[in-house]
């Protein structure tokens, strides 16, 4: 260990026995508060380092005189006088008188001793040892018959220190020697001093050991050596024959490990040295260390033993001295179901966490003359036989089970004096703390849905919180199982209490409701099982779930169930029983439910849902005027819940069903505007038959219930006996609609055709007809409808090809039905055949096309305008051309060049002779673009007021070409 | 009042005389059946309440069985308070046991034969569900922990303890008690009145009677003549006094 360490746990050490409260594992109590005003925690020890005690004046009986048996209880006592302790147990004289039935008695009140016998006189008589020569006072204390020989190797001597006082010192104790269970045989006389000597050490405060245990267990064979340091205060004597201390290699000499106690408890140090006594720490050293979880929290109740290196030699293979952890920690804090413990004993210990898992051995021998030696620490499980009268040190309940496997941690070269730390964590311990979300007191969380859950009570004081809401007139059981690190129920970890308040009750009370009075009254192990009686209006409950000692540990898991009937139906059945549905929580399967008593035929189970078959009126031994108790028994747990007076059987008829309505034809993947309905009727034909269980059934083409979205539905009447549900097919066909009354079997059936709908996408948009090379933006519409009306929101996908561009690529569709988006090209090529394509209901579509002519292919006529002739004074109309394709679709885009001259007016040319030409007045030339409708429009270039002829040429395309010829007279 | 000393001295003597040191039991049965006569009242409860009174500690019991003596359904067991060293509890509400009890003493004050070990905790013997899925419909069983009486059992130094982790039905602690008599059936001690016809199993010597013998088989038994009143008929262990015994087919609906 390094020389830090030792210097931290020195300290540490040090700082426990400045405070004189702290002692090794061993004591047989601890303070506590608030019985104790000393420090919590500390050894409880006699008052006074001489106590002296007071034998019986008379005989022990005929054949053990007064002076053999005082030898004999002078024997026993001497076995406590040793040079390591300071206490010095001696005779300080006899009693008043012979102790009988005489002057000892219950007098009703009291029980009434001779006064110098009364823990009241303890100043004087500290140890009273009654001599009860016929055995009378044992049956006067325990019952008649209680000092029969046969009862001798536990009524041989009785103890019992009655006297504390709360600095924390024991004051007084009796010892009563029952006389008829010594002979004339000088064994049972031995045999009485063995009970005795073990006797005086517990009320001196020593508490049993646990230690080479396998001498008592027989787990293995054990050594010479193990049956040599076999503690005097081992808890329970092993029964070789008659006489116990037979069983027991030198019965009356103190092992190291009850030297090592008593050094702890009444040490010999340099103030109270005196002649014949040497320091209990010469020649040894202390040795103390934690036991912890892998979260830091100490691990109490573990068994610590000690075996040592002597220099030069190999391990012993026994075990030299024991402690337990956490012996100082407070025993028991209390828990919010039972409130805080009253007793002294219970009451033991502080509630400084950083004792839970500390284990301290005061006096370890340093053994051989080397002066040093090395340790091995070993972690064990208290053993389960050790609780009540033979618990060790203050753990009376079952002692709790160790967490993880038990390990062996090795410390070297320690020396005479040292003050040795060596923590011993068990490997694979439970390693976490965390509880999840469990609530508060004041802010209780909802229980698991299903009524199952796991929860952890860790750290110490930590409760679980849950709450519930339970209707009126139901019974339900709460079970909370302790487990152990497998998950399997265990009663050596958490002992847990359940309590039940009002959830308006204030905090800081004790349950108000109800309470389990102790942990484990489950009919399986580990289960604490909490019945609660029915009320009378609907409550909201808060629960709490704790340890019993107020402890919390990362191994104390808990599996929890709330087994509660919620609803039934129907609540109405025929006399001929039928299907009953029960919903809760808390169900499994193995759950029985009963109808009056009589079991139902159970047909499936969750955890939330039982469905079960009721027996007939008749087999359930009930009339048509009466409500029968449902009940979900647990046949394992004994758990139950009864929803109180919930099932009637009405009438001598099952319940009767007809048909409401139903829709003649509907459209797949519509929903139905005419709902399936029906209506169930008890057995008198007019009576709604309400909260009853309906099936309903779509077969044929595929189909769903929009109540379940299946094809299959269980619903339950409403309060008029009404049942529907709209209903949408996946399928064209024919589809057979059932609904059957589960409680009776009754049904109606209705036929239905499913037909696709008539749907409708239609272009708006005529084909477009454009220039090859044209730049052009169009808007492109379609039009949708079903069944003749148009679809307002329909979403339409929009695709194109040959390089079109689309605005969107989905539109919805207006409340005409129509989408529209706009369509443009930068120009295709001639003889390009393209198209816009939109989709509705993702199949079906519209196209609109889009045709790309080829110059060759343009033609250009003139369709307004031509043909005029007016007066030179008048003014031309416009003249209009249209460029089409071969076959006369008016091309949009097409350019056309237009050449205009104006020529004088000739006259009439000579009859012979040469024609002269006339002169040329005006000229022009312009392009023009085809609109839409494939037209251009020219104004004929004119001059005012002069006789001329307009000459028009007009050429599109490759081969597109038209002249024509204007005139305006004098 | 000499004379009276005497005659004390006298039976003092004579007492003495007669102590001598049992040899320890051997077997379980022999244990309980050890424990049990030396006990004035046997029955299976529940701890109700405790109640210190002065020197006294008043315990109640709901008595759910008597399996020897007199109880009615209620028993007040009272302790002296000595037993209650420091207040540590030596029984809890809530607490199943079956008790083998003193006589009372003068005044009414008793305990447990042997102390402890006179009291035998009923507890569960099977781990319970786990789950919403488990289909188990066992009935689970609580039976008597005799760990405390196994390690009374004679063995020497180092030999491995027999018979823990073993239990005892009540049924079975019945028949170790008065195997000629040996009820199977709870012979319930409320509304005495009408009740069935307690039933019985054969004759067993509890010498042979071990835990590993399966409890006697629920569909053949052998009944008695009904008792004339609710005392335990076996109580009293003349067996001149033991009725005898026919045999018949077990009806469906005893099992309750």
């Amino acid at each position: 260990m390094p020389l830090d360490s030792l210097r931290r746990a020195g300290c540490f050490l040090l700082l426990l026995l400045a405070a004189a409260t702290a002692h090794a594992g061993g004591p047989r109590w601890f303070t506590g508060q608030p019985f104790y005003t000393a420090n919590p925690g500390s050894a409880v020890t006699f008052f006074t380092l001489t106590p002296r005690y007071f034998t019986d004046p008379g005989n022990l009986n005929a054949n053990v005189t007064h002076a053999q048996a005082d030898a004999m209880v002078a024997a026993a006592a001497a076995v406590w006088n040793v040079p390591t302790s300071a206490l010095t147990l001696t005779q300080g004289g006899t009693l008043a008188e012979h102790v009988t039935s005489d002057n000892t008695y219950f007098n009703g009140t009291t029980v009434v001793f001779p006064d110098d016998v009364k823990a009241v006189n303890y100043r004087a008589i500290p140890i009273a040892v009654i001599y009860d020569t016929d055995g009378s006072v044992i049956d006067t204390l325990l019952g008649s018959g209680a000092s029969t020989p046969s009862g001798c190797r536990q009524n041989g001597v009785v103890e019992s220190v009655d006297g504390f006082d709360p600095a924390g010192t024991i004051d007084h104790a009796l010892l009563i020697l029952n006389g008829r269970c010594v002979g004339s045989s000088p064994d049972q006389l031995t045999q009485m001093q063995y009970q005795l000597m073990r006797a005086f050490g517990r009320i001196l405060g020593v508490g049993w050991s646990q230690l080479n245990d396998n001498v008592f267990t027989g787990a293995s064979v054990p050594t010479a050596a193990e049956i040599a340091h076999w503690p005097v205060m081992h808890p329970i004597d092993v029964l070789c024959g008659p006489y116990s201390w037979k069983c027991m290699a030198q019965p009356f000499t103190l092992r190291t490990d009850d030297l090592s106690t008593l050094a702890n408890m009444y040490p010999v140090t340099a103030a109270n040295l005196t002649s014949g006594k040497t320091l209990s720490s010469s020649n040894a050293l202390a040795l103390f260390g934690q036991i912890t979880f892998p979260t830091g929290q100490g691990m109490d109740a573990v068994n610590v033993v000690l075996r040592l290196q002597v220099s030069f030699t190999n391990p012993d293979a026994f075990e030299m001295i024991s402690a337990v952890s956490g012996a100082m920690h407070q025993q028991n804090a209390g828990n919010p179901v039972s409130g805080k413990p009253v007793s002294a004993t219970a009451r033991s210990g502080t509630p400084n966490g950083t004792q839970e898992g500390l284990y301290v051995m005061q006096s370890v021998p340093i053994i051989g003359p080397s002066g040093w030696e090395s340790l091995y620490v070993t972690t064990e499980p208290i053993n389960p036989l050790y609780s009540g009268d033979y618990a060790i040190a203050p753990y009376i309940g079952s002692p709790t089970g160790i967490s993880g496997t038990p390990t062996t941690i090795y410390d070297g070269l320690e020396h005479n004096g040292a003050v040795a730390r060596v923590d011993a964590p068990p490997q694979n311990a439970a390693s976490t703390c965390n509880t999840g979300r469990d609530g508060y007191e004041t802010a209780p969380v909802p229980i698991d849905p299903t009524g199952w859950w796991t929860g952890l009570l860790c750290a110490d004081a930590h409760a679980s919180w849950p709450t519930v809401n339970v209707k009126p007139n139901r019974t339900w059981t709460l079970e909370a199982t302790a487990v152990d690190e497998a998950g399997i129920g265990s009663s050596a970890k958490a002992h847990l209490l359940l309590g039940v308040w009002k959830s308006s009750d204030p905090s800081g009370t004790l349950p108000t409701v109800g309470a389990t009075p102790s942990p484990l009254n489950g009919r399986v192990i580990g289960m604490t099982q909490l019945s609660m009686a029915a009320t009378t209006t609907a409550q909201s409950f808060r629960i709490a779930i704790a340890d019993q000692r107020g402890h919390g540990r990362p191994d104390f898991v808990y599996k929890a169930r709330l087994l509660y009937a919620d609803t039934l139906a129907p609540t109405q059945l025929g006399v001929g029983g039928g299907r009953i549905t029960l919903t809760g929580t808390g169900f499994r399967n193995g759950n029985v439910v009963t109808i009056n008593g009589v079991p139902a035929a159970i047909i499936s189970t969750t955890a939330t849902q039982i469905v079960a078959t009721a027996p007939t009126m008749l087999a359930a031994n009930m009339t048509a005027t009466g409500s029968a108790d449902v009940t979900v028994n647990d046949p394992t747990t004994g758990g139950s819940t009864t929803i109180q007076a919930a099932l009637s059987y009405g009438g001598t008829g099952i319940d009767a069903i007809s048909l409401v309505s139903a829709p003649n034809q509907i459209e797949t993947g519509l929903a139905s505007s005419t709902p399936f309905a029906v209506h169930v009727f008890l057995s008198d034909g007019t009576t709604p038959a309400t909260g009853t269980p309906v099936r309903f059934t779509a077969s044929g083409a595929a189909a769903t219930f929009a109540a379940c979205n299946a094809s299959t539905c269980t619903l339950t009447t409403d309060a008029n006996g009404l049942i529907q549900s709209a209903l949408t097919a996946t399928a064209p066909g024919t589809l057979t609609l059932t609904a059957t009354e589960l409680s009776g079997g009754a049904s109606v059936q209705a036929t239905v055709t499913a037909v696709d709908p008539v749907r409708l996408i239609t272009a708006l948009s005529a084909p477009l007809y454009l220039a090859a090379a044209a730049p052009a933006t169009w808007p492109v519409s379609v039009h949708v409808s079903q069944d003749a009306a148009s679809v307002a929101g329909l979403p339409i996908i929009w695709t194109a090809t040959n390089g079109l561009n689309l605005s969107l690529t989905t539109t919805l569709t207006d409340p005409t039905g129509t989408a529209t988006l706009t369509a443009s090209t930068t120009g295709l090529v001639g003889g390009t055949h393209a198209t816009v394509t939109g989709c509705a209901w993702i199949t079906l579509c519209a196209t609109s096309h889009i045709f790309s002519i080829d110059p060759a292919q343009w033609v250009i006529t003139a369709i307004g305008g031509t043909g005029q002739s007016i007066t030179a004074s008048s003014t031309l109309a416009p003249i209009t051309l249209q460029v089409t394709d071969l076959t006369g679709h008016p091309l949009q885009g097409a350019p056309v060049s237009i050449y205009q001259t104006v020529d004088a007016l000739q006259g009439v040319c000579p009859t012979a002779g040469r024609c002269p030409a006339a002169p040329v007045l005006a000229s022009s030339k312009q392009t023009l673009t085809t609109d839409p409708t494939g037209r251009v429009t020219i104004t004929p270039l004119e001059l005012p007021g002069i006789p001329s002829v307009i000459n028009i040429a007009a050429v599109t395309g490759t081969q597109g070409f038209l002249s024509l010829g204007l005139t305006k007279t004098p | 009042m000499r004379q009276l000393r005497h005659v004390i001295a006298l039976i003092t003597l004579l007492l003495a005389a007669t102590a001598t040191a049992q040899a320890p039991d051997t077997t379980l049965p022999a244990a309980i059946l050890n424990l049990a006569s030396r006990a004035a009242v046997v029955f299976a409860g529940e701890v109700t309440a405790i109640r210190p009174t002065g020197d006294v500690v008043a315990i109640d019991f709901r008595v759910d069985q008597v399996l020897k003596g007199a109880a009615t359904a209620t028993f007040t067991l009272r302790e002296w308070a000595g037993l209650w060293t420091g207040g540590q509890p030596r029984y809890a509400p809530g607490e199943r046991a079956i008790l083998f009890l003193n006589a009372p003493g003068k005044n009414g004050i008793s305990s447990p034969v042997d102390g402890m070990d006179g009291v035998l905790p009923l507890t569960p013997t099977i781990a319970g569900p786990t789950g919403p899925s488990d289909n188990m419909t066992t009935a689970a069983p609580i039976a008597a922990n005799v760990d405390r009486l196994a390690v009374r059992l004679q063995r020497q130094q180092g030999e491995p303890i027999r018979g823990l982790d073993t239990s005892f039905s009540i049924a079975q602690i019945a028949a170790v008690i008065h195997p000629a008599f040996a009820p199977i059936i709870p012979t319930p001690v409320r509304n005495p009145i009408g009740r069935p016809l307690p039933i019985f199993a054969p004759q067993q010597n509890p010498q042979t009677l071990s835990p590993s013998i399966p409890a006697p088989q629920q569909n053949t038994v052998i009944l008695v003549a009904p008792p004339t009143d609710l005392v335990d008929p076996l109580a009293d262990d003349d067996p001149a006094e033991i009725p005898k015994t026919t045999t018949r087919q077990r009806p469906a609906d005893a099992s309750r």
